[in-house]
């Protein structure tokens, strides 16, 4: 059994006096994906908000490098390895390209390794031909996969999509699974929530389900 | 292209920081206006190499400016007031510069017939009985305290249903009082500029009453030690001077001689 | 009526043909309101991100305290400042009255509350999501600042156009602390004041219709970025 990446521990977050998430705990690990199940409203999102560090929590601890540390002090040094992406793609204003791109800014690659790592990315989803399109022309299905791209192309370790599928045509969704296949073949711990957990049948290793703030398996 | 762009803002923003020390003179707007001070200014800061800045205001304005430390040198025609700005050790070193004179003028038909009379006070004073509207500046400026000082010894206080305080400069006040066909007493130089336009006539000239002094005065420098002294007394030195003196002379608005030089007394 | 047109037809010749003193006058007034604008947008649009995400308690009463000053005269800008900067006043000596930079600093209390006020509105209609997709893809505070900004530029372009319509088009602060020095301190609104208190009319009308383009140009400019808004949204 390989070592995960990230274990959290004992997340606690309310909203207004309201437990949401009472003591979760969660293991990543690589080439891994988890599939998160819960009604509208059970806090799938929040959770995944707190693991990109997006969203504060109450209290949560995570391990690292067998040493347990407080989620304040220890998320800053992993946020750059985990990327949350919505529900509904959610692209900046500009090309396909400017999307794509916009985290290549604050990596170490040189303008040449840029445009390079720019290249193989787009060839990878298929989006050469649409590089110079306007993010906001394009069919939910296409930006879905910018959105996929604009992540792959960071390298992450772990990639967390909320709703990924949702509001998809078949086709449009089989597209998306290929490419978190390989996103996961990729060595990427991946997590997914969803209410629909049929379409992930061949995608999840395990799978959660997120009801009265504890996860059950 | 971004380097250049910077350079561009940086000069933009900076040019004009690092100056010569200009030397403020606060004047009158009949003085500015008449175009005076457009002709001269330039011979002086050519020779002398000084740069001038000419703020023209209301008499009262000017002569507070130079109280407040705010201008340099203050160039007025309200003989009262400035000997109160030296007594009061704001200015000092007050030199006469020139004069000019103040003319009546009205509706062409002369309702009150001043036409010819040639006495300030008892054209006023026919106007005054008459109860024909009358144009005031109200605005504490040379020609404003001058008229006010004819009221007083004409013994007459004006009634509010025929006498009109604009608080606006001499070319307004005499739009003003084209419009309401009224009359208006105005310095000769504003009249010789605007008569053209208007259908007001000259009545009443020449009166020794009407007479219009200008004085140029120093910002006393042991109030604030930055007022620019040196540059003061220099304007004044070169105005009072035979060539400041000669080019006031020959100094003509629409053909006209306007001032006349009184520094020097030959 | 026919001396309307006999000025505006001298206007128009001043205009076209240069006339050095005017063009000086247009040129001032751009100059010192350009420096106001740009000296004012970044702070101003930072304080705007702040009071939109920084939750401190004081943040309504600040923003009411702007909202408040969108239409203070400029004549009681003047005069306040005026009084700052007299020679016998708290800044005295730092020679500033009746310069150009007394008219820049002037003009950037004027637009300050505008570029805030506007900034902030423009500001609050981002998309929270910029901010998530923005940091979690890697971006410090500063660029994911700039991400949002550029995501509502043409409400922000509308905030500083406006500020500048507000201060190319002021005369009581210009008057009173500029003093309407020709060749230094005078601008297109002084010289229209002056221009009109001596009677000549012609040289008002020309500023003016300077003025008026100019108004125009950004009016029109203003609602092509709003219709361009609504094509991105």
């Amino acid at each position: 059994m390989t070592e995960p990446l990230f274990v959290f521990h004992g997340i606690e977050k309310s909203y207004a006096e309201v437990e949401i998430l009472r003591k979760v705990d969660l293991s990543l690990y690589p080439a891994k994906c988890i599939l998160l199940t819960g009604k509208n409203g059970s806090g799938k999102t929040t959770l995944l908000k707190i693991l990109a560090g997006l969203e504060k929590p109450e209290k949560a601890e995570i391990e690292l490098s067998g040493k347990s540390r407080c989620w304040k002090k220890a998320m800053p040094t992993i946020r750059k390895e985990i990327i949350y992406l919505h529900q509904q793609a959610f692209l900046f204003s500009g090309t396909v390209e400017s999307n794509v791109s916009y985290g290549l800014r604050f990596t170490t690659l040189t303008r040449k390794q840029r445009r390079e790592s720019l290249k193989k990315a787009l060839e990878w989803s298929g989006l050469t031909e649409l590089a110079k399109q306007q993010a906001n022309t394009l069919s939910g299905g296409v930006q879905q996969r910018v959105a996929f791209t604009r992540a792959w192309i960071l390298k992450p370790k772990v990639l967390l999509l909320d709703e990924p599928v949702s509001n998809m045509d078949q086709e449009s969704r089989e597209q998306a699974c290929l490419l978190m296949q390989q996103m996961k073949s990729a060595g990427m711990s991946i997590v997914i929530t969803s209410h629909v957990p049929q379409y992930f049948g061949g995608l999840a290793d395990v799978q959660f389900d997120l009801a009265n703030g504890r996860l059950l398996q | 292209m971004k380097k250049t762009l910077l350079v561009a803002l940086l000069y933009f923003f900076c040019a004009g920081l690092v100056q010569a020390e200009p030397i403020r003179l606060a004047t009158t707007t009949s003085t500015d206006n008449s175009g005076l001070l457009k002709v001269l200014i330039p011979y002086f800061e050519k020779q002398t190499g000084h740069v001038v800045h000419v703020l023209s205001v209301g008499t009262g304005h000017a002569l507070r400016m130079g109280q407040d430390g705010n201008v340099d040198v203050v160039l007025v025609h309200a003989p009262t007031a400035e000997m109160r700005f030296v007594d009061a050790g704001y200015g000092l070193n007050r030199r006469n510069l020139m004069y000019n004179d103040f003319v009546i003028v009205g509706p062409a038909d002369d309702p009150a017939n001043i036409h010819g009379e040639n006495n300030a006070v008892r054209s006023l004073q026919k106007i005054a009985r008459g109860k024909l509207l009358f144009v005031s500046r109200g605005d504490d400026s040379g020609t404003h305290k001058k008229e006010l000082y004819l009221w007083k010894k004409a013994k007459w206080i004006p009634e509010l249903s025929w006498y009109r305080e604009v608080g606006q400069g001499m070319g307004r006040a005499l739009q003003m009082a084209n419009e309401l066909n009224a009359y208006t007493i105005t310095d000769r130089g504003t009249w010789l500029v605007m008569r053209s336009q208007l259908s007001l006539k000259l009545l009443a000239e020449g009166d020794a009453e009407l007479y219009n002094p200008y004085s140029i005065i120093a910002v006393n420098p042991a109030r604030y030690p930055s007022i620019n002294y040196l540059g003061a007394m220099s304007l004044i030195a070169w105005l009072t001077s035979v060539e400041g003196q000669n080019r006031i002379r020959n100094f003509r608005l629409e053909g006209q001689a306007l001032f006349i030089p009184t520094a020097i007394k030959n | 009526m026919n001396g309307l047109l006999l000025t505006t037809q001298q206007a128009l010749q001043l205009l076209l043909y240069g006339d050095a003193e005017l063009w000086t006058i247009v040129l001032l007034s751009f100059s010192v309101s350009l420096k106001a604008i740009l000296l004012t947008t970044p702070f101003a649009l930072l304080l705007a991100f702040g009071l939109n995400h920084g939750n401190f308690p004081g943040s309504r009463i600040i923003l009411a305290f702007f909202n408040s000053l969108l239409s203070v005269p400029t004549v009681v800008v003047g005069l306040f400042l005026y009084v700052l900067l007299t020679r016998q006043g708290p800044f005295g000596d730092l020679k500033l009255l009746f310069t150009q930079s007394a008219m820049v600093i002037g003009q950037m209390i004027l637009c300050f509350p505008v570029l805030v006020a506007l900034g902030y509105a423009a500001i609050q209609a981002a998309d929270r999501r910029v901010w998530e997709t923005a940091r979690t893809l890697g971006a410090p505070t500063w660029f994911t600042i700039l991400t949002i900004f550029y995501e509502v530029r043409f409400g922000l372009l509308a905030a500083v156009l406006t500020g500048f319509g507000r201060v190319i088009s002021e005369v009581g602060i210009s008057m009173m602390v500029g003093g309407n020095i020709m060749g230094y301190t005078r601008n297109i609104t002084t010289a229209i004041a002056l221009e009109t208190s001596k009677g000549e009319f012609a040289q008002g009308i020309a500023l003016g219709l300077v003025l008026l383009s100019l108004a125009f140009i950004l009016t029109a400019f203003l609602s092509y970025i709003q219709s361009k808004q609504g094509v991105t949204k």
